[in-house]
Formats: structure tokens, C-alpha cells, sequence
């Protein structure tokens, strides 16, 4: 029985020290008792697989968030400090970093939010845990973005630019380096044991815990997020240019709800 | 009993009885079956995927030691899982005198 639990096990992506350590469990179970009945191996490797696969992508969600709010921090503490060199960096890298710190900021916060609402389940559906690692990778990958436009930054390679060979750049490339390095392993480590069960993954309305239309929701947070840049964009001066930011960043988040909403467990497909 | 009955409340049964002391998974077991009078007879594999995805949770902690000339598996409460234990304890004495008040 033991032996065809491991190979169970082995298919559903079970690691082979998690393995060696429930045989010797189970082996240790039979000595006590050596009539028990330990149930049927599928089932059980289905079980095993179902609980600790839910378990590795909830935590692993969680252990992204908490490894990129430092990094986003100190790239906040960057945006908040003034510099007396001004000059601004080429097209591509402001839009890289722009766009970065966005999908990291929006990524980490929705993996944490769906495994702060999955709390307590024993067991997932592998949809709602393929959208849990995916919010994760969301996360890392505009990470990724970021720390390679803060290497640019803090290797002086633009020397104009304010942020250019400042120890903080250099601390936020560092920390952020290794949130995406460890994040990517924590990732992949969580993907290979995703569990089996089937069934829908839950939306936007889902993760706020409101049972509203997610399409009224995506429209509503790109309208306050708009609101916020104008009036950024009223304080320093430069009203047209926030209205302009404004209406690109409002833009682009309905952009994001709409081409990547099913993936992100946003929102459902259409009935 | 069957384990689909039990669904909701292994969790916390497995957490009252690592709370009494370390105990290793064919003491779980046992103690279950005991401490509730036979009612709790579960396939005994069951709970092994749950007593590791306490562990996954931080709310059970485990190493290995030697007893009986055998090496195992032993797990103990932490303070997560004390914590839980806790709301659990609350979650069932409402749930209980909710039943109660309807059934009664």
C-alpha cells in the first residue's frame, strides 16, 4: 500500500522529501498498528495532494506579498525624495519602471487579498490556485521591471537623473533582486503541487467581500484611481498633464481588468 | 461516523488533542477514536494529510524523535495553533447552542 502511495504521490507532484517522510510515517502507523486500514492510496495521495497544495499556494501568495512590500517601500521612499538632478530618463525606462511598480503593487496586493479570503479551506479548486499563483507572479514579474530600471538608475548609467548612484536606489535594487529571485523559486516550487479538486475560482467582488457586479467595481477603482492622479497632477502645478496621466492610467486599468480579468480570477466568463 | 461528517471540524479535534501534549499521528488517531467514545472512526490515512497541512499553516510544528526504537514523526502546538484552538473553541460552543436551541 505504501509503496503505491508513493507513486501516487509522485505523480501529483508530491516532493520527494515530503514523500520519504509520510512512507516513513505511514511505516511507523503500521507498526502500531499493523492491521489499520490507511484507505486507499489514490485516494489518500489525492487527499495529501489536494491539502498541501492548497496550503503551499495560499502561503506562497502570502510570502510574495511580504517579500515585496519592503521593496515597496523603499521604491516609495525613491518617489518621495526630492533630488536636485532632474533630467528624465528615456521613454522605455520610465515606462518600465511606471508600469513595474504598478503590476508589482496590484499583483501582491490581489494574491494576499484571495489568500486572505481562502483562509481556513482545506481544500481549493486547481483553478483557484492556478489564479492565486498567478496574482504572485503578476507581482514578481513587475518586480522584475522594476529592479532592472533601478539597476539602470543606481548603476549611473543615467547620470542626470536624480535617483543616479544613490544609496537608496542601490538598497531598493538589492532588496527588490532578491524578493523576485526568491519569489520565482517559491513560484515554480508552488506550481508543481497544485491541487486537484475542480470548480470555479471566485472574482473581484470575491475578494472585497461585496456582492456587486466586478465590471461596476473595475470602473469604480479606475475612476478613484483617475481622481487621485488629476488631483496629484492640481498640487504640483501641472493640471492638463494629471488629466492626461489621469485618463492613461484610468485607461489602462479597465485595459487590464478586460484582457486579463479571468486569469486574475477577477471576473467569470461570460455565461 | 464518517469522515464527510467530520468536514469542518477535524482541524480543531486534531488541534485539541496536540494540545493535551507531542504526539506523534497514530496517537492522534487513537486518541480520536477514544476520546470520543468510537463515534470518530476515520480511515486512519485521513488524517495524516490534515495533520501536515496544519504544519503548512504554522499552526503545528513536528521533528522527528525516537520512541519505542522507532524513529517518528511528533508534533507539537505552536502558538498560531494555540491561538486557533482558541477560535475554534468559541466557533463550536455558538454553533453547538445554535443546534441546541433549534433541535431542543
Amino acid at each position: 500500500m505504501i509503496r503505491e502511495l508513493d507513486s501516487e504521490l509522485a505523480i501529483l507532484g508530491v516532493p520527494a522529501r515530503r514523500r520519504r517522510r509520510i512512507r516513513l510515517e505511514l511505516e511507523d502507523h503500521l507498526a502500531c498498528h499493523p492491521d489499520a486500514d490507511l484507505g486507499d492510496p489514490r485516494e489518500l495521495a489525492r487527499q495529501f495532494a489536494n491539502e498541501l497544495g492548497t496550503a503551499l499556494a495560499r502561503r506562497t501568495s502570502s510570502a510574495i506579498f511580504l517579500l515585496l512590500a519592503p521593496f515597496g517601500l523603499l521604491v516609495g521612499a525613491l518617489f518621495a525624495s526630492a533630488g536636485v538632478r532632474t533630467e528624465s530618463p528615456p521613454l522605455a525606462l520610465t515606462l518600465a519602471l511606471v508600469l513595474g511598480v504598478q503590476l508589482a503593487f496590484v499583483g501582491g496586493t490581489l494574491a494576499a487579498l484571495r489568500a486572505w479570503r481562502l483562509r481556513g479551506r482545506v481544500a481549493i479548486p486547481a483553478t483557484e490556485a492556478r489564479v492565486l499563483l498567478r496574482r504572485a507572479g503578476l507581482g514578481v514579474v513587475g518586480a522584475a521591471l522594476t529592479v532592472v530600471a533601478l539597476g539602470l538608475f543606481a548603476s549611473g548609467y543615467y547620470r542626470d537623473f536624480q535617483w543616479s548612484l544613490s544609496p537608496l536606489s542601490w538598497a531598493a535594487f538589492a532588496v527588490g533582486g532578491a524578493a523576485v529571485l526568491l519569489g520565482t523559486a517559491l513560484l515554480i516550487r508552488a506550481f508543481r503541487l497544485l491541487p486537484l479538486g475542480t470548480g470555479e475560482p471566485g472574482d473581484f467582488s470575491f475578494d472585497l467581500g461585496i456582492a456587486v457586479d466586478p465590471w461596476l467595481l473595475a470602473v469604480a477603482i479606475a475612476g478613484a484611481v483617475g481622481l487621485c492622479i488629476a488631483a496629484a497632477g492640481v498640487v504640483q502645478g501641472d493640471p492638463f498633464d494629471g488629466l492626461a496621466r489621469a485618463a492613461a492610467d484610468a485607461i489602462a486599468c479597465l485595459g487590464g481588468f478586460a484582457l486579463f480579468g479571468r486569469q486574475l480570477g477577477l471576473r467569470r466568463q461570460a455565461a | 461516523m464518517k469522515a464527510e461528517a467530520l468536514k469542518g471540524h477535524l482541524d480543531g479535534l486534531i488541534l485539541a488533542i496536540v494540545a493535551t501534549g507531542p504526539t506523534h499521528g497514530y496517537a492522534v488517531i487513537d486518541a480520536l477514536k477514544r476520546r470520543s467514545g468510537g463515534v470518530f472512526d476515520l480511515p486512519e490515512g485521513t488524517v495524516y494529510p490534515a495533520l501536515h497541512r496544519l504544519e503548512a499553516e504554522g499552526l503545528l510544528a513536528s521533528a522527528w524523535e525516537i520512541g519505542g526504537g522507532r524513529r517518528r514523526r511528533v508534533y507539537k502546538l505552536t502558538r498560531r495553533g494555540r491561538t486557533a484552538l482558541g477560535e475554534r473553541r468559541g466557533d463550536w460552543r455558538l454553533f453547538s447552542q445554535a443546534v441546541e436551541g433549534v433541535l431542543a
